[in-house]
């Protein structure tokens, strides 16, 4: 799968897991911003609740005030005065009547020229008797001048009826009820905001008439013009709170003054054409609600965290399901694909095994009947032209046998169908042979040939003497090959010990005084196809595969492989290889010596479909003086080994590849014949150029007893039936 | 194309340095000595300010480059400079009417947001508060007006000190029984004539009917006077005209004239400030008292008082946080107990400000009581309030209205029409500055300094530059801005023959001077001179004459010239005179709107052309 599409299909799990997220997030800052809005809502509420509740102090206590003044102004209607000293004694008089120490207050008497008269004797003019100039009886204000020391809430009523001082009558105009505006304060409290709450009564124009606070927040004359130029929280603006103000007579805003969050509040007083106003800062007011929120906002924020969290690992989880199925699907896939490449790997080793088989069996056969024929043929008695020509043919034959042998072992090696399989084995036996070929080697050389072999301890041990064997001779064959008449070979066999008790090292050094080899190609020896260019090919004939072979074979055995080579001087290779000591040997029966075999009376049955083999087979068998019957296919060699008494044939000599019925299916047949006392026990050899390992266990499978390959040496074959004979 | 996009970068750069005016003095900072000074015009409503006031905020912001213009005293002036796009940052002024100040609101900061606003008196603010609660003028410590008697005289002559109007009467009657000029005054200048027709009568204006009234002319509700309530205050004004004995010849006289009277004894009574009392003490060592406006008893005595002026500041910069901080600093400054020590010399001023005391002289303690009761009269001081008063108390010193009633209509007369001197009087073809520079100093002074000389036909004149209030703005004038250009209570004209060697003295006396109405405390307060070149060397010290020359030539210590100094007269001449040893000045000349309504008006000229008569070093 291409990771576009791995991609894709990802894409969509976690756009809907971002999706899911953003909305719990989005959820998050909506309920936050919910929460935060209703917190706005009810600050504001708590503070319009306070603030109405001022206001209803507030107009209930100043209210009372009116009533003083009326009781003031009916008090002294009427009444003339002498001078200013009874005035000020009135005043006075009145001030405690009317108690008004107990409201803070003063009583101010006004004349036509706008002196006042205060209890303590101090007449002055009065800055603010502008104020009530307008007609209206009633007045009230805020009074802030350095002549009467302090800040005032004045309640002024004009006099209902003359009071006059004097000789010229000077007329008093108001009675004048002078509230110290720090009293105020006593008809609210707002304790409950921390200490922090600020108190505004603020002029109709918006300036500021008193405030009750630790510091003015405002801190400007101006209480609108600061609160135009402050920051709005809910995108309100001040003429906006102006309007609401005038309608509902009273608001609350949320404003940003000097980087702190204030509340403040609204409200008409009315009755005294001022405005009230409540300034708190935003973390005193609701602060439990707030509290509370802050909690519920934070469980909030952690029971959504978690949620997403969870969502998240589900939509991984899912993701990773998904993603296990497809990596389970891909393996699945890769596993069809790798089976399916096996089998085709399997296939096409099948068909090579088979296109090898085929090809050995094919090139086989006619070399079988080459190399028959001209040993037939040598056998005439031929003129030495003709037997020249019968060596060279003998010569090519041989050489291009073993070049298909070679060809195919390598392939063999590579395709792994060649498997080590230790069997006991007496290891002395094996090189006893390897030097009888090499006596054979050297029967036409004038090479020295050196033996120096060690007796073991234990000559019995797990290997492969095939194996071995291959190796010292394609190793001895190259030195006979590579060493000019005069030379020496020397074979050393010792024996040493194995990493353990149980295990030998065998080690076969092998010198001439050879050719020698270039230190460049001794680190190509191994390669295949790898031959020292000597000038001439044709002078040292080989398929260059011999060594690679070797080193295979050791490689297999667990064994190693060292070369030294002096060019000119000569080469030694020292091979060594691991064993496990065993007890016994079973390798067989030993082989009885051909040559005393008395072959007359021995009958075979020779199941062969080519006349050709058939017929060299026959005709070097019947010069050995032993009779035989042909079958020209497996069908046919059951039919005649069924048409004749038991003990009629002493041997079958089975080919595999045979029209009708192949050699294993013959000799299945032959085997399963229940009603026959032979059919166990006649021996079988098959005489096929199925060649391999797996061909000679196959057909020991079938139930046949050897395996003789062609094309067929006689003496192999002699051997064999010689061995197999149950006479 | 990278040496394209470096050369349009460089270009730009250069444009913008030029446009923002980087490396030259622009009209918010300026470079002196290397440093960057932040520019402050500020403009003194009167030539007290050159005493000590100016030197005291020089002092305290060094870092500002202060330039004084000595402007009329007036708002409408300031609709002037406003017309012209060229309000000053802080203004000042003390005629002052909220119905007249309104003109300017949209030119004005609005103080009413800041702490300076809230160091008032809530009360005595709100005179100064719009209707939608917007303050754009503070005042300063109240100037009390009254009338100064010469104790001493009146000891001499055995006459008892009036306690009301009725003694009052027996006092002018005794005072010209013994030929001493009872009561006189400068009644040529309109606050005399406004101040008097107004103390004359404060029971009246202070009336329940009078104040209605106040309040409904302030808020522009009437547009005449109340016969109720200005027709007895006639009848007292032709009372006490009568009863003082004030005539034809008062109507003209000047500011000096009724002043000299009375420090040589030849006057018994005048009206005046505290001020007055500080700078007129009678013979010498005499006693002199400041006593209220007399009513008919003693509870009807008022004193008349004023804020000594008021100040605001120029909307314009004020966006600019720092600036506008530095703005108010300077404000706070100007109104502090500091500032109003300066203004108020400390002893004759009562403070509108909670954080502000003053404790007065002895000679006000006759205030006191006053002050306790506060029968301190606010002056109803609009600009028409002022020029109208003026013509109409000259007609009745000259005898043109002899009733009340007719008073009163010639005065509802006036306020109907129209005021005069607005039609297009003059063209001015080439407009200078009046900003100082070190090249050619202040141009628009110098223009007018030259116009003086060759209208006076003086060899030269020298003249504080900062008299001259503005720019000379090129185009069209009617008489009234006109004057403006230069027109001033402080400026005055003394003509004088000078040898080279007492001019040396004069200038070398001007640099030096301190504390002096005519000192020079910075560059914008240096004198210009006409016919002469000035080289002048300034340093931490302050300003060093090194030489005066004519046309390039030292100028000849022997010769006499004709001189023409206008300068503050009382202060300043006083004392240079005093230094140059010389008594005989002729100060009877034009002032310098006048010549500038000659050149202007009457010839239809133009200004004489500015020359460069400075050399600052």
């Amino acid at each position: 799968m291409s990771e576009n599409k791995k991609g894709a299909k990802y894409f969509l799990p976690a756009c809907l897991a971002a999706i899911v997220v953003s909305v719990l997030i989005s959820g998050i800052f909506f309920i936050q911003e919910s929460l935060m809005k209703m917190m706005r809502e009810e600050r504001s509420n708590q503070l319009e609740e306070m603030v109405t509740q001022i206001q209803a102090n507030l107009d209930s206590g100043l209210h009372t005030h009116w009533n003083l003044v009326s009781g003031l102004n009916n008090a002294i209607q009427g009444n003339h005065f002498v001078d200013g000293n009874e005035v000020f004694e009135m005043i006075a008089h009145l001030e405690n009547d009317f108690c008004t120490n107990l409201y803070g207050s003063r009583v101010m008497l006004l004349d036509e020229q706008g002196t006042a008269y205060l209890s303590d004797g101090s007449a002055g003019i009065w800055y603010d008797i502008s104020h009530l100039l307008d007609g209206e009886k009633r007045h009230t204000f805020v009074s802030e001048t350095d002549t009467i020391d302090g800040s005032f809430m004045v309640f002024s009523q004009e006099l209902d009826s003359p009071v006059t001082m004097g000789d010229n009558n000077l007329r008093f105009t108001h009675v004048v009820l002078l509230k110290d505006i720090r009293t105020l304060k006593s008809y609210y409290t707002t304790t409950t905001y921390g200490g922090n709450a600020a108190t505004y009564i603020i002029k109709k124009n918006g300036t500021m008439a008193y405030f009750d606070a630790q510091d003015d927040i405002i801190g400007a004359r101006n209480v609108y013009h600061a609160l135009e130029d402050a920051e709005y929280v809910q995108g309100r603006n001040f003429e906006m709170i102006r309007d609401e103000l005038e309608q509902e007579g009273i608001v609350a805003a949320d404003i940003i003054l000097n980087e702190t969050e204030y509340y403040y509040c609204l409200t008409s007083l009315d009755d005294y054409d001022m405005t009230l106003m409540l300034v708190i800062p935003a973390d005193d007011i609701a602060v439990n609600t707030m509290n509370m929120m802050n909690s519920a906002i934070m469980t909030e924020t952690v029971f959504i965290s978690a949620m997403a969290v969870l969502i998240l690992l589900a939509f991984y989880s899912l993701m990773r399901v998904q993603q296990s199925s497809q990596e389970i699907k891909l393996e699945q896939e890769t596993n069809r694909e790798l089976n399916r490449l096996r089998m085709a790997a399997e296939s096409a080793n099948a068909a090579k095994s088979t296109f090898l088989n085929n090809m050995s069996h094919d090139i086989r056969t006619p070399m079988n009947a080459i190399i028959g024929f001209t040993n037939i043929a040598r056998k005439q008695n031929p003129s030495p032209e003709i037997c020249n020509c019968l060596d060279k043919i003998s010569d090519s034959s041989e050489h291009l046998l073993a070049l298909i042998n070679d060809v195919l072992d390598i392939s063999r090696i590579e395709s792994g169908k060649i498997r080590y399989t230790p069997s006991p084995i007496d290891i002395c036996d094996v090189s006893d042979s390897v030097i009888t070929i090499m006596y054979g080697y050297l029967s036409n050389r004038d090479i020295l040939f050196d033996i120096n072999v060690e007796e073991p301890e234990n000559r019995y041990v797990m290997g492969d003497a095939v194996r071995i064997r291959e190796v010292l001779v394609n190793i001895l064959g190259n030195a006979v090959k590579f060493t000019y008449d005069g030379g020496r070979i020397t074979y050393m066999v010792s024996y040493h010990e194995g990493y353990d008790e149980k295990h030998i090292r065998v080690r076969y050094t092998i010198s001439d005084t050879g050719i020698g080899m270039s230190e460049e190609f001794i680190g190509h020896i191994f390669d295949e196809f790898s031959q020292e260019e000597y000038g001439a090919r044709t002078q040292y004939k080989g398929t260059g595969l011999g060594m690679a072979i070797t080193k295979k074979f050791v490689d297999l055995m667990g064994g190693t492989i060292e070369v030294k080579s002096t060019k000119g001087v000569g080469s030694t290779f020292i091979v060594e290889i691991p064993l496990e000591i065993t007890d016994c040997c079973d390798s067989g029966k030993k082989t009885a010596a051909v040559d005393h075999v008395n072959w007359n009376g021995v009958k075979l049955l020779l199941a062969e479909d080519n006349d050709l083999n058939a017929e060299i087979a026959t005709v070097q068998l019947e010069e050995l003086g032993i009779q035989v019957e042909r079958a020209v296919d497996g069908q046919q060699a059951v039919d005649i080994f069924a048409g004749n008494a038991p003990g009629t044939f002493n041997m079958i000599l089975m080919d595999v590849m045979m029209p009708k019925m192949n050699g294993y299916e013959a000799t299945k047949t032959i085997r399963g014949m229940r009603d026959r006392e032979d059919a166990l026990t006649i021996p079988i050899i098959a005489m096929t150029a199925n060649a391999f390992a797996e061909d000679v266990q196959a057909s020991l499978d079938a139930g046949m007893n050897g395996h003789l390959s062609k094309p067929i040496v006689m003496e192999e074959v002699k051997k064999t039936i010689a061995r197999n004979l149950n006479r | 194309m990278r040496k394209r996009i470096a050369c349009f970068l460089m270009s730009l750069l250069v444009t913008v340095t030029i446009l923002t005016g980087c490396g030259t003095a622009d009209s918010g900072s300026i470079v002196n000595n290397g440093t960057q000074k932040e520019k402050v015009v500020v403009a003194c409503w009167g030539n007290q300010m050159l005493d000590t006031y100016t030197q005291y905020l020089c002092d305290l912001f060094p870092q500002v480059e202060f330039e004084f213009v000595l402007a009329t005293n007036s708002t409408d002036y300031y609709r002037f400079r406003g017309e012209h796009d060229d309000m000053p940052d802080i203004l000042s002024v003390r005629r002052f009417a909220l119905k007249d100040a309104v003109l300017l609101k949209d030119d004005l900061y609005d103080l009413s947001n800041t702490e300076l606003a809230n160091t008032y008196y809530g009360s005595y603010l709100d005179s100064y508060t719009y209707d939608d609660g917007s303050v754009n003028w503070l005042p300063t410590c109240a100037e009390v007006d009254g009338i100064i008697i010469n104790k001493t005289l009146f000891d001499e002559y055995n006459i008892p000190v009036p306690t009301d109007y009725e003694s009052f009467v027996k006092a002018c009657e005794s005072f010209e029984a013994v030929g001493i000029r009872s009561f006189v005054s400068d009644f040529s200048a309109d606050y005399t004539c406004m101040e008097v027709l107004q103390g004359a009568a404060i029971p009246d204006l202070q009336s329940i009917e009078g104040r209605k009234w106040r309040q409904q002319y302030e808020s522009g509700a009437v547009h005449e006077l109340s016969e109720e309530v200005w027709k007895p205050v006639f009848d007292r004004f032709f009372d006490f005209v009568k009863n003082t004995g004030l005539g034809e010849e008062d109507a003209d006289y000047p500011n000096r004239t009724p002043k000299e009277m009375f420090t040589e004894g030849k006057a018994a009574m005048f009206r005046g400030t505290g001020a007055d009392v500080i700078s007129f003490p009678g013979r010498g060592n005499d006693e002199v008292l400041l006593l209220p406006y007399f009513g008919q008893t003693e509870q009807d005595n008022w004193y008349l008082t004023y804020p000594t002026f008021q100040i605001a500041a120029s909307k314009k910069g004020m966006d600019d946080p720092e600036r506008e901080k530095l703005i108010l600093d300077i404000m706070t400054a100007m109104v502090n107990q500091q500032g109003q020590d300066h203004i108020s010399y400390g002893k004759n001023m009562v403070p509108y400000k909670k954080d502000v005391t003053l404790e007065l002289m002895k000679e006000m303690d006759n205030l006191k009581p006053y002050i306790e009761q506060n029968k301190l009269y606010i002056r109803l001081a609009s600009n028409e309030m002022f020029r109208i008063s003026k013509d109409v108390v000259q007609m009745i010193l000259k005898g043109e209205v002899t009733t009340s009633q007719q008073a009163l209509a010639a005065f509802n007369t006036e306020l109907g029409s129209v005021e005069p001197g607005l039609e297009i009087a003059a063209h001015v073809d080439t407009g200078y500055s009046n900003e100082f520079t070190k090249e050619h100093g202040n141009q628009a002074a110098s223009s007018i300094a030259n116009t003086m000389r060759a209208l006076s036909d003086v060899d030269f004149v020298f003249m504080q530059a900062c008299y001259v209030a503005s720019d000379i703005y090129a185009g069209d004038y009617s008489q009234k801005d006109l004057a403006y250009l230069a027109k001033n209570d402080g400026g005055w004209p003394g003509l004088m023959e000078l040898t080279g060697d007492q001019i040396y003295t004069l200038v070398e006396t001007t640099l030096s001077m301190t504390g002096n109405r005519g000192a020079v405390c910075n560059d914008s307060t240096l004198y210009v001179s006409s016919g002469f070149e000035m080289d002048i060397t300034k340093d931490d010290n302050g300003y060093t004459l090194n030489v005066l020359t004519v046309d390039g030539k030292e100028l000849d210590r022997s010769k006499t010239y004709s001189f023409l100094i206008y300068s503050d007269r009382d202060w300043y001449m006083s004392e240079v005179m005093e230094q140059i040893g010389i008594s005989e000045v002729d100060m009877s000349g034009p002032k310098a709107e006048n010549y500038l309504m000659q050149r202007l008006v009457d010839e239809g000229e133009q200004l004489e052309a500015p020359t460069d008569y400075i050399i600052l070093r």
